[in-house]
């Protein structure tokens, strides 16, 4: 009886969370599919946020892996252990926007022309239609924002890959449902 | 039953309790690849002395980690708060999934790769290497 | 006794789950307090100045603290998402209420539910329309899973609005019902299940 009872009382603590994200994201593909490697959130999170494969198509994330690349990272010197660097680079590509079914993912890969290979996920064609009323003042001179590459200032349900627009809380502004 | 609560509290508080620091494996590690006699004060120098970049920007350690190791420091381009260096100084996670420094060899080489490369343009030699954790080690 | 035991372990364990998360709040919020007060602000001041901005933003602004989010319960988003479920519900009530007599027809469930699935239908379109209109871009085409998920909805609110029009003609022109109406009906469903599915 006792053993029924602690158990139920773990349960109680740990299965709550688990089973409302369970059935919250139960055959749901509307955004991006979420990141949660140990890896990649180490290595590449320690910086940025550790965007998810689905923000970019494959060409893009080959060429961005590549280590030459990876040592002129948007300026940065961004090396990483050859092994770690091949591991990173086919979860990348395993899950990128062009072979995903995660709605995001795709209205961001049909918005880049064939002949582009984007690397800045913010110069995405989809991406920059959706932010262009993310104003200056939103953004660029908001200390707690200062760019669109800080995703996960606003957007706050990303780790879970959704980006609805009613999960967006602007850092000194508020709500966007309730700015707009 | 009391030995079951206090079990279960040791277990739950485990993860608060300081990992080992690695900075003396390192160093005999470093010993063990060519290094010898670390000096704190070599190691000292070299954190504020600056370098230019290709860019003409004037670059050392201290660009990002500040000149006291036992503040936190500020990412030169992004602005992000990197964490103090100073061992002595008690472990914040600032972010989930942060972890206490110098609990991670391949996380310390992967830095000094890193940041040796762009403060130097050159990776650091095991020497530098060791001077500058033997400089970190008592701060 | 035993239930003391059992309340204290519980108690216990609840602490255990609450005191890392506890200590990260601490943590974080002692993180972002030396972030407000160190030299970002005095520089978005010095930005604002610069540009001749208007201060009066940062005076009216609410301070919430980052860890604040809560998802709004109710939003023009989920209003909308509420809108479309219950319409399919209704739309599948009525397929499962189909009236044996017809007596006394416009007081059966099947009834009130179909002229409800259309209404609700009709209801979640405009909701729709409002509150997603910047992600319909007719250049993206038919393919767009917006786009789709716009036009099968309207075609299945429209498909239950015919069905409940269809029989209500047949029973003011024929005097009786057929069930030649629920083709539209199923079609509306099939349609408004493939809307939802898209983007859900």
């Amino acid at each position: 009886m006792k053993k029924v009872l602690l158990f139920a009382v773990v349960m109680m603590f740990s299965g709550q969370a688990l089973a409302e994200d369970f059935f919250s994201n139960l055959f749901r593909f509307k955004g991006v599919k979420p990141m949660t490697d140990k890896l990649y959130k180490d290595s590449c999170g320690e910086c940025h946020f550790a965007y998810q494969a689905g923000l970019l198509p494959k060409r893009s994330w080959e060429k961005m892996m590549l280590a030459d690349q990876l040592s002129d990272h948007f300026g940065e010197v961004a090396d990483l252990e050859e092994e770690d660097r091949i591991a990173i680079r086919d979860m990348l590509v395993a899950d990128a926007a062009d072979t995903s079914i995660y709605k995001r993912s795709m209205k961001i890969d049909r918005s880049i022309p064939e002949n582009a290979t984007p690397l800045r996920i913010t110069e995405t064609p989809y991406i920059k239609k959706k932010h262009k009323e993310m104003t200056d003042k939103y953004v660029k001179f908001n200390p707690k924002v200062k760019s669109l590459i800080n995703c996960n200032t606003c957007h706050r349900e990303i780790e879970k890959g959704i980006f609805d627009d009613d999960t967006v809380l602007i850092p000194n502004f508020g709500y966007w449902s309730e700015i707009e | 039953m009391k030995k079951v609560v206090i079990l279960g509290l040791a277990i739950c508080f485990a993860p608060a309790l300081a990992q080992a620091n690695l900075i003396p494996e390192m160093l005999s590690q470093y010993e063990a690849e060519g290094g010898s006699n670390f000096d704190a004060a070599a190691g000292k120098k070299m954190w504020s002395q600056e370098f230019a970049s290709e860019d003409g920007d004037m670059r050392s350690c201290a660009t990002c980690h500040n000149s006291d190791v036992r503040t936190a420091g500020k990412h030169k381009k992004t602005g992000k708060v990197i964490a103090a260096m100073a061992p002595s100084v008690p472990f914040v996670a600032l972010e989930e999934g942060d972890e206490p420094r110098y609990t991670d060899v391949k996380k310390i080489e992967k830095w000094f790769k890193r940041n040796c490369k762009w403060t130097y343009g050159r990776e650091c030699t095991v020497q530098e290497k060791g001077d500058f954790l033997m400089f970190l080690k008592d701060q | 006794m035993k239930g003391f035991v059992r309340l204290s372990l519980a108690a216990a364990l609840g602490l255990c789950l609450a005191a890392p998360a506890m200590a990260q709040e601490n943590g974080m919020s002692l993180g972002l307090h030396e972030w407000d007060s160190g030299i970002d602000l005095s520089t978005s001041d010095i930005i604002l100045a610069a540009n001749g901005a208007p201060a009066t933003y940062r005076t009216a602004v609410p301070n919430i603290p980052d860890s604040a989010f809560e998802k709004p319960a109710v939003t023009e988003n989920n209003l909308h998402m509420y809108l479309g479920l219950a319409s399919l519900a209704m739309g599948g009530l009525a397929a499962i209420s189909v009236p044996e007599d017809q007596t006394d027809l416009l007081n059966t469930v099947h009834y009130k539910a179909a002229k409800a699935s259309w209404q609700l239908g009709a209801m979640a379109v405009g909701t729709g329309l409002y509150s997603h209109w910047d992600d319909f871009y007719l250049e993206d085409g038919i393919l767009d899973r917006d786009n789709l998920h716009a036009l099968l909805g309207l075609l299945g609110t429209l498909g239950y609005y015919l069905a409940v029009q269809g029989a209500v003609n047949d029973y003011n022109t024929k005097g009786a019902v057929t069930t030649d109406h629920a083709s539209k009906g199923i079609f509306g469903g099939g349609a408004m299940t493939i809307a939802i599915a898209l983007t859900w």
